[in-house]
């Protein structure tokens, strides 16, 4: 799985990690890599969860860029346990997961990232090399804390 | 569950938890819903 990444510790999977595997990558074209490596983040979070010997599963939620990654590499990079960066704006896409995580009876932990303001997030949305469509920042900020309840 | 707020201090993205209990979540979150529709309002509001 090269496209996971071991940090010290931690195993971290990550949908935009996974985009820079798919060739033609082109991040100004973001949104129209994100269904597939979504899957593939999907399939490697499986393997990791039948594989792998980590007791913890940690979700890292919360809209786009509202410091998600930043926050796994500055603050859990020494966790021991399999981490998953995603928006988790789908109730169901959560909830499937999250029955995934229960079946191999690891233990599920979720920290929710919010952006104190969403001025400053949007900003940050537009600025990045990622490019996705604004109706993207406000269905995951929207989605993602909507699952939350 | 851990919710940690984002912010910007010093030049980098800072995040600090939110201090609540079992009780104080399930309000926490309904105050912090919001639709699609309201973002994008508040987003175009501040850009005018």
């Amino acid at each position: 799985m090269t496209t996971i990444y071991m940090n010290h510790q931690a195993l971290i999977i990550s949908i935009d990690e996974f985009k820079k595997q798919i060739p033609g990558y082109n991040p100004d074209k973001a949104e129209e890599f994100h269904r597939q490596s979504a899957k593939m983040a999907d399939k490697a979070f499986e393997k990791a969860l039948k594989s792998s010997e980590f007791a913890k599963v940690i979700f890292v939620s919360g809209g786009s860029a509202s410091g998600k990654t930043e926050f796994i590499t500055s603050q859990l990079f020494d966790e021991d346990a399999i981490i998953f960066d995603s928006t988790l704006s789908s109730e169901k896409g959560a909830e499937i997961k999250l029955r995934k995580v229960q079946k191999v009876k690891k233990k599920i932990e979720l920290v929710t990232v919010i952006p104190d303001d969403l001025n400053r997030a949007f900003i940050a949305f537009l600025n990045r090399d990622r490019k996705f469509d604004e109706q993207h920042f406000f269905k995951t900020h929207s989605g993602s804390r909507k699952t939350l309840l | 569950m851990k919710i940690v707020i984002s912010h910007y201090a010093k030049k980098k993205l800072q995040y600090k938890e939110v201090d609540l209990n079992q009780n104080a979540l399930n309000k926490f979150l309904e105050t912090i819903q919001i639709t699609e529709k309201e973002i994008k309002g508040l987003i175009y509001d501040n850009s005018q």
